[in-house]
């Protein structure tokens, strides 16, 4: 069918797992517009709703591209890996926005609520983390990976586990103090 | 730091976490081995991870959008408050100080990066809601653009919108009709400039103070022509097609769900599913997530709206229905065909009024009996107006004691008005007051009648004369005659007549006893008064049913009714008893003879609920569960409460094999109000079917009638001897129970389950001579399944669909000869 591109997610997906960089390239767009249509979807079913948090838009966003394009659900956990990036940097995007809104001019902002739908911690410096988790990336790949996925992605320990491929009880286990050191490094 | 590094550090620090806090330190030295920076790294760590409990454990969230203070301009315009955010920006209340009025401005920003095509979509709603100009689309009054932040203005709305009106429950169905009408009636403005609006839903839809309704945001509309062209760049690379992803999952039609293009009768669907909400006060497709819901939509036809709103009328349940099809080509063609569905539902609606009993004025013993009496008689004239929906007197009874608010009781029973009267009664006069009174709360009508107290019968001719002249109601051609009560009956005999049906209204042994009374009296007042025999066979037959099956009642009441159908041939209450004769173990089970009475007697008086209760519980022994429902509809819309209805309709899905919690639920209900016998035994057979035994057992107790539950209960256990001992006992006390057949088929179901096949097959034909040849029950039974594949079985099974059939027929032709609507009598 057409649609997405001549590949489709699967096709993306499995190029992207087996190694291949130029499919991520191609998958972030598409599944950053997914999640801000998902964050759109979100705001129109809830109006009142002040907030959002990246679980419900992250699966959301993978059963409709799936839907579209009839991929299997075993592909799911390379998609996870590909939204939780997507999250991140979304996330971090905006705190720099806010940052630099901050410093900047006294014109009311008017924020368009499909951007801002994916947008900034509470107690986090979001700028902070992502500097961080870039160094912890360097020390330990995995640990880092993890955090995205748990932090940014919002997914759950089993699903986490099956995405990086390694038992719940590894991703407890490593998760402490890949925590304790971000949170060493951010007080 | 280097990963090598990393690694001992980490083992160390997860080695030190293995071990009970108090000897964490002591370990971290040994292992450091006087590597002290290593050991500051871990003690570091370690102290990090106490107090890290909760870091990073909750995802990110965050505000969304920021609010333009007030008093901020944009244009000319002035914000007055935030009123809201949707998915495209949000919207402020404003003033326009130019012409010095209130509007309402929806904001998008381009500050950081705009999602391609959000700003081309923007204007585009701008430009295609300012392009209509109709009663139900909100207004656009300009479009502008403030330091690249662009802004649409439109008229500003008091109200709320359809979904806030919706957490306060459904809406009576008239009023969703009207709302209905109106989005219809907006979407076939857009639709012929070629607008389809694609994302309809309860929060689109606003209903203002003044009762309009006003269809929002068309921001997903497109020019029907353009959106080919709009496919590539709404959102951006060609990556994914729009229609799949605009729409809301719930609402949006099977074609945009699997990313097809939305058309016209897109917006059709989700009429229907907007619809189907208003009236059934849930969503007609839901799910755990939105996927679920979506494959709902694709997949599943929501609940019908009969089984939620018992008073939604057929018609418009069809409706619904068509607006939902899946496939969009069965939908209506137009948004203009499904107004003229729509109106022609709303100017067919039938006037409703309730006659709520009269209050007496000053002294009278007899107050309960003869308030209610004067309303049961003016409801009985009434309702010889077809086109007047008129509640029985079994709905206004809970009034008898209690004086409610006239229009609030006009709700609550969902009637366009009731009769609200007083009467006064001295020695030998009458007077009677009376007033109609709007739900609304206005008085229509108000008026007098004088009269002796024999002549009761003026008074309701003028009573019911009046009030469907107040309510407009179109007059019969030919108006059903006066039934059984021509003018010579003696007012006295009517007395009687009416305090009998006060009593017979209640359903207990005793008033059963009085009602009997009294309609003996009548019938010795005025030997030639059809209504007093009629009465007495009624009283009588239930005698029999319902309470004493062993004693003589059958005979007598067979000779009182035939001798009030000489009376009057015509008379509905003596075809009413006269089906419920025929339809008894002495009246030989005869389904045919009883369903031609029955709707005899509703051609007649269509608001004899009692015959198209009767006429549903038939139909459904016959297996004809469908029609039964019908059937049974029709009483729910006479008597939105009827209990009894309610218990039938729950026992119907029963037969079809759907959830029965709520038939369990019903009979208790019921037992709670009316305990009988028979409600008990049936709620110990839905606890039977929901496997619990035990329960069953201790509902039916000491129970003489039970001993087939009981057999049922042991063959489910595997206790063939105490099965049988059950079986026996049931057997001896046959004529103990009205309704045996249902014991028969328990004790049908016990056998096969014992694999016994041919006894087995032998009570099933035992039940099925009884008055319950359900085939469409035995068909799908499994507690039957034992006996699949027998030869005799199978035959059973063949012979009795081929009764079904014919019952089928006969139904059917009796339906053309009730009519709808115009007074038919001896028709073919």
């Amino acid at each position: 069918m057409p649609g997405l591109s001549s590949e489709g997610l699967t096709g993306l997906l499995r190029a992207w797992s087996e190694g291949n960089a130029e499919a991520a390239e191609r998958l972030l767009p598409l599944v950053y517009g997914e999640l801000r249509r998902q964050a759109a979807r979100y705001l129109r079913r809830e109006p009142n709703a002040r907030t959002l948090q990246p679980t419900a838009l992250v699966h959301e966003a993978y059963i409709r591209l799936a839907n579209q394009d009839r991929a299997r659900w075993k592909d799911r956990h390379h998609f996870f890996a590909i939204a939780a990036q997507v999250m991140r940097r979304a996330l971090v995007d905006h705190a720099r926005r806010r940052h630099a809104a901050r410093r900047g001019g006294s014109r009311p902002r008017v924020t368009l609520a499909e951007a801002d739908a994916v947008a900034a911690p509470r107690d986090v410096d979001l700028l902070d983390l992502d500097q961080a988790l870039g160094e912890l990336a360097r020390l330990d790949p995995r640990r880092a990976a993890m955090v995205e996925l748990r932090y940014f992605g919002g997914l759950s320990i089993e699903e986490t586990a099956r995405t990086l491929g390694v038992s719940p009880r590894t991703v407890l286990r490593e998760w402490k103090l890949a925590r304790a050191w971000l949170h060493r490094r951010l007080s | 730091m280097d990963p090598d590094r990393f690694k001992v550090v980490s083992r160390i620090f997860e080695a030190a976490l293995a071990r009970r806090p108090e000897e964490r330190s002591a370990f971290v030295a040994e292992a450091c081995s006087g590597d002290l920076s290593l050991r500051a790294e871990v003690e570091g760590l370690l102290s990090s991870h106490h107090k890290a409990d909760g870091f990073l454990e909750e995802p990110p969230t965050a505000p969304v959008g920021m609010a333009l203070a007030a008093g901020t301009r944009l244009g000319p315009y002035e914000i007055v408050a935030l009123a809201g955010a949707g998915g495209m920006g949000e919207v402020y209340r404003a003033r326009d100080p130019r012409l010095g009025r209130e509007v309402a401005i929806k904001v998008l920003s381009s500050a950081g990066p705009t999602p391609p095509g959000a700003l081309e979509r923007f204007r585009a709603e701008a430009r295609a809601i300012g392009a209509l100009n109709h009663p139900n689309i909100l207004a656009v009054y300009d479009v502008g653009e403030e330091q690249g932040a662009p802004y649409v203005v439109t008229e500003l709305l008091e109200g709320e919108t359809l979904r806030q009106r919706l957490r306060r429950g459904p809406i009576p169905s008239h009023e969703a009709v009207r709302q209905a009408l109106q989005i219809a009636s907006g979407l076939s403005a857009a639709h012929e400039k070629g607008i389809v609006h694609r994302d309809l839903k309860p929060e689109n839809l606003f209903l203002t103070r003044d009762g309009s309704l006003k269809i929002l945001d068309f921001g997903l509309a497109k020019r029907l022509s353009h959106v080919q062209e709009d496919l590539g760049q709404e959102v951006g690379a060609g990556l994914t097609r729009p229609g799949l992803l605009l729409g809301t999952v719930g609402y949006m039609s099977p074609e945009q769900a699997q990313g097809r293009a939305a058309d016209a009768r897109s917006d059709l669907f989700a009429l229907g599913a907007v619809l189907y909400e208003m009236l059934a006060g849930r969503r007609a497709f839901t799910g755990g997530s939105d996927a679920e819901s979506l494959a709902a939509v694709l997949r599943d036809d929501p609940p019908a709206l009969s089984s939620l709103r018992p008073d939604v009328p057929p018609a418009l349940d069809d409706v619904v229905a068509r607006c939902l099809c899946k496939d969009s080509a069965s939908r209506f063609a137009t948004a203009r065909e499904v107004a003229s569905a729509l109106e022609s539902l709303r100017s067919s609606r039938r006037r409703s009024v309730a006659v709520l009993p009269f209050r007496a004025l000053g002294e009278d013993p007899d107050a309960g009996f003869f308030g209610v009496a004067l309303a049961d008689a003016t409801i009985t004239e009434l309702a010889r107006h077809r086109t007047l929906l008129v509640r029985p007197t079994s709905t206004i009874l809970r009034y008898s004691a209690e004086r409610p608010d006239p229009s609030e009781a006009a709700r609550a029973l969902g009637v366009d008005a009731v009769v609200d009267g007083s009467y006064q009664r001295t020695e030998s006069r009458l007077r009677v007051t009376v007033q109609l009174v709007s739900s609304e709360g206005e008085a229509l009508w108000a008026g007098r009648v004088d009269t002796s107290v024999e002549d009761i019968l003026r008074v309701q001719d003028e009573v019911a004369r009046a009030i469907t002249a107040a309510l407009e109601v179109e007059m019969s051609a030919d108006p059903a005659r006066h039934s059984g009560h021509a003018e010579l009956v003696a007012g006295r005999a009517y007395e009687h007549y009416l305090r009998g049906r006060s009593h017979f209204l209640r359903e207990t042994l005793d008033d059963c006893i009085a009602a009997a009374d009294w309609f003996e009296k009548a019938r010795e007042t005025d030997p030639g008064f059809a209504l007093a025999w009629a009465g007495l066979a009624d009283a009588y037959a239930r005698m029999g049913f319902d309470f004493q099956p062993e004693g003589n009642w059958y005979a007598r009441a067979r000779a009182m009714c035939d001798r009030a159908l000489t009376l009057d041939p015509d008379l509905p209450e003596g075809h009413y008893a006269r089906a419920r004769l025929r339809w008894s173990p002495q009246g030989g089970w005869d389904n045919a003879g009883a369903l031609r009475d029955l709707m005899l007697a509703v051609a007649s008086r269509p608001s004899l609920d009692d015959a198209h209760l009767r006429a549903g519980v038939i139909l459904y022994h016959v297996g004809l569960i469908d029609e039964a429902l019908l059937r049974l509809r029709r009483v729910l819309m006479l008597s939105p409460d009827h209990l009894l209805a309610r218990y039938h309709v729950a026992f119907c899905r029963y037969h079809l094999g759907a959830d029965i919690t709520e038939g369990l639920r019903v009979s208790q209900d019921v037992a709670q109000r009316a305990p009988a016998r028979w409600i008990t035994y049936q709620a110990a057979l839905y606890q039977v079917r929901l496997g619990r035994l035990d329960e069953a057992e201790e509902t039916v107790g000491r129970m003489r009638e039970a001993h087939a539950i009981r057999a049922l209960v042991a063959a489910l256990q595997g206790d063939a001897p105490r099965a049988h001992d059950e079986i026996r006992l049931t057997a001896e006390r046959r004529k103990a129970f009205g309704n045996y057949h249902h014991n028969q088929y328990e004790v049908a179901c016990a056998l096969a389950r014992l694999g016994e096949v041919e006894p087995a097959i032998d009570w099933l034909l035992a039940a099925s001579r009884g008055g319950y040849p359900c085939v469409t029950l035995f068909e799908r039974d499994p507690y039957l399944d034992p006996l699949r594949g027998s030869a005799r079985f199978d035959r059973l099974i063949a012979d009795l669909r081929l009764e079904r059939e014919g019952y089928r027929g006969l139904y059917a032709g009796l339906m053309e000869s009730e009519g709808d609507g115009a007074p038919t009598r001896g028709g073919p």
